[in-house]
């Protein structure tokens, strides 16, 4: 099954506060790589919960045609594969075992056995070295590797993954956002959030910007980060400096003297500013 | 490919394998178990009044079939029923601390008890010898209602749990404190005793009482161990997996409740079963529920089994209190399996 996802009007409320305030998203292509960005507390993985049908919301979200809310938690799955932002680092199953193990719950349509599925699947992904461990004995970035092969292992045309390469080395991010496009690239609508801007340019078909639960801008990497959606999104004053294939490098020269509200603490710390003072060289973001 | 899958296969066998040598062992357990006791009816003659072979004195036959197998029996039941109810207990509350009775369920169940004992209160229309463990059986439903409701409480999560189980268990235990004080010499020695936990109250009712309800129990734990399994991955995996989590914790509570309530009221506390069981098991067979459920039940078999074997032999010609016995056994067996665990990891 493949079709475009639209999101209208999500809007999900905590308390008397929305997380999400009324999101419109152009229509999500199959083959398309969308990087989901926004400052801290912007609401990028409620969105996302909300889009995989994870949180209640109002509004509509459809795949292909079929709005995700209305279908049965194991039908959604089906179509939606989900990597959380964190996973538990006890348990003593194996990686092989996790992938088997999601295999097992999704409604079968091939005639090979999970096992065999699964070790296909770790071997593609080019983690057989690690199929055999147990996931407690893994690195962090090993773990987000697994996770990713556990999200991708029901071949759901829908892929949700929450910061997959928040704790990778660059090797691994590459290697992870290689993945993921591989896997747009073979029909999926795949929905990454990113904090890092210029790995979302280098990978991304088109970024959505969220600011403080509503939409700011959903373009094509050149044209949602620009010096003015820095600004406006995140508060900075940056310079961002185009290179060849898509590349970008995004230099932060200081907090925005336009800013009016600081999400994390109400307002900015003068200790901040000093440091952003001795920093006003540039920072890479 | 093919060598890991061969490598995993392998794994899955060597579970089996050792859920299949756990059967055969809980088998001789309670052979062992039928063979010993105060009476000293030999080995021999106990097989032969339980397989019915030929002539044996009406003595050993009374001795091995309304003592010692509903006591054998019994003991092979509550094992099962906590080393099930403390797996599914620890996946549900994701902490490798928890057993049947963390949430308050023997408090109750103790606090129904002492009612019976102490002041003579129970369930209208019940007496004698059910008398007691019907309202230990009550109290414990009792306590697992509220637990029930405290899970449907606006924003309740497994921390919520713990403490509202813990907050009723200390609550069940002033009650229960302040009967005690207020108990006669002779009714004091009974709820000591009650509470100990104890396996010589097992007659052939309570055996059918606690069979019906494992098998009743059983089959739903069965069908979940594929979701427990998907819940250890982490609730937003689990979810994401199209699994209802608060569903399955309530289902599961329902089934952990039930099983403690009933090991509870027909042998008093017994400690240390529910908690150790499922981490020997989890060391044998790994923490998939497909394994670990069948491993956990057997393996909380075999130390009640055990406990009532060394229960009847360690003071010769007297039966200690089983419940006194499970964390003599258990705990050094247990230290021992940490320990190796963590030469190995």
């Amino acid at each position: 099954m493949s079709g475009e996802l639209l999101v209208e009007n999500v809007r999900i409320v905590y308390g008397r506060q929305p997380a999400i305030d009324g999101v419109d998203l152009p229509p999500l292509r199959p083959g398309e790589l969308v990087a989901l960005a926004g400052p801290n507390g912007a609401g990028k993985t409620t969105l996302m919960k909300a889009i995989g049908g994870l949180a209640h919301h109002e509004g509509r979200v459809t795949l292909a045609g079929r709005p995700l809310s209305a279908l049965g938690a194991r039908e959604r799955a089906a179509l939606v594969g989900y990597m959380p932002q964190v996973l538990p680092a006890t348990i003593s199953l194996t990686v092989l075992e996790s992938v088997i193990l999601t295999l097992d719950g999704a409604p079968r349509r091939q005639e090979a056995p999970a096992d065999v599925r699964a070790a296909a699947l770790l071997e593609r992904l080019g983690l057989a070295g690690i199929a055999l461990k147990p996931l407690r004995a893994l690195s962090g970035g090993e773990r987000q590797m697994a996770a990713f092969a556990q999200a991708v292992a029901c071949d759901p045309p829908l892929l949700l993954l929450d910061e997959p390469v928040s704790a990778l080395d660059p090797a691994r991010q590459f290697l992870v956002m290689a993945m993921a496009r591989r896997a747009a690239a073979e029909g999926r609508i795949v929905l990454v959030v990113l904090h890092d801007l210029a790995l979302a340019c280098q990978w991304a078909d088109r970024i959505i910007l969220l600011r403080e639960g509503r939409l700011h801008a959903c373009a094509s990497p050149d044209r949602a980060v620009t010096p003015q959606a820095l600004r406006a999104v995140y508060g900075v004053d940056a310079r961002v400096e185009r290179c060849s294939r898509g590349r970008v490098q995004i230099m932060v020269d200081g907090i925005s003297a336009t800013r009016t509200s600081w999400t994390m603490s109400g307002g900015p710390d003068p200790d901040i500013d000093g440091a952003l003072d001795v920093e006003a060289g540039g920072t890479v973001v | 490919m093919n060598g890991l899958v061969a490598a995993h296969r392998r794994i899955r066998r060597r579970r089996s394998l050792l859920v299949a040598i756990m059967v055969v062992l809980l088998c001789l357990g309670l052979c062992l178990d039928l063979a010993t006791g105060p009476a000293g009816v030999p080995v021999r003659e106990a097989l032969a009044s339980l397989l019915r072979l030929g002539d044996v004195p009406l003595s050993t036959d009374v001795i091995v079939w309304r003592v010692r197998l509903p006591m054998a029996t019994m003991a092979v039941l509550v094992g099962a029923a906590l080393g099930l109810a403390g797996v599914e207990m620890q996946a549900v509350l994701d902490n490798s601390l928890a057993e049947p009775f963390t949430l308050g369920v023997s408090a109750a169940a103790a606090l129904g008890a002492a009612l019976v004992i102490v002041l003579g209160l129970g369930l209208p229309g019940l007496a004698g010898a059910w008398l007691v463990p019907a309202n230990a059986f009550f109290f414990s439903l009792g306590a697992l209602f509220l637990l029930q409701m405290a899970l449907r409480l606006p924003g309740a999560d497994t921390q919520t749990l713990v403490l509202f189980g813990v907050a009723l268990g200390f609550c069940a235990g002033t009650a229960l404190s302040l009967l005690q004080f207020a108990a006669s010499p002779d009714a004091l020695q009974q709820l000591a005793f009650w509470s100990m936990g104890s396996l010589s109250r097992s007659d052939w009712p309570g055996v059918g009482a606690l069979s019906a309800l494992l098998l009743a129990v059983l089959p739903f734990s069965l069908r979940s161990r594929w979701a427990m399994t998907m819940l250890l991955l982490g609730e937003e995996r689990a979810r994401g997996a199209g699994i209802d989590v608060n569903r399955l914790r309530r289902r599961a509570l329902l089934r952990i409740g039930l099983l403690a309530a009933g090991a509870v009221s027909f042998v008093g506390i017994i400690g240390f079963v529910g908690l150790a069981a499922p981490h020997m098991a989890r060391l044998a067979v790994g923490e998939d529920h497909r394994h670990l459920v069948p491993a956990s039940l057997l393996t909380g078999a075999l130390l009640m089994s055990s406990a009532s074997v060394v229960s009847k032999v360690l003071v010769p010609g007297i039966l200690l209190p089983v419940g006194i016995v499970t964390a003599l056994i258990g705990l050094p067996l247990f230290i021992a399996l940490i320990a190796r665990r963590g030469r190995s990891a």
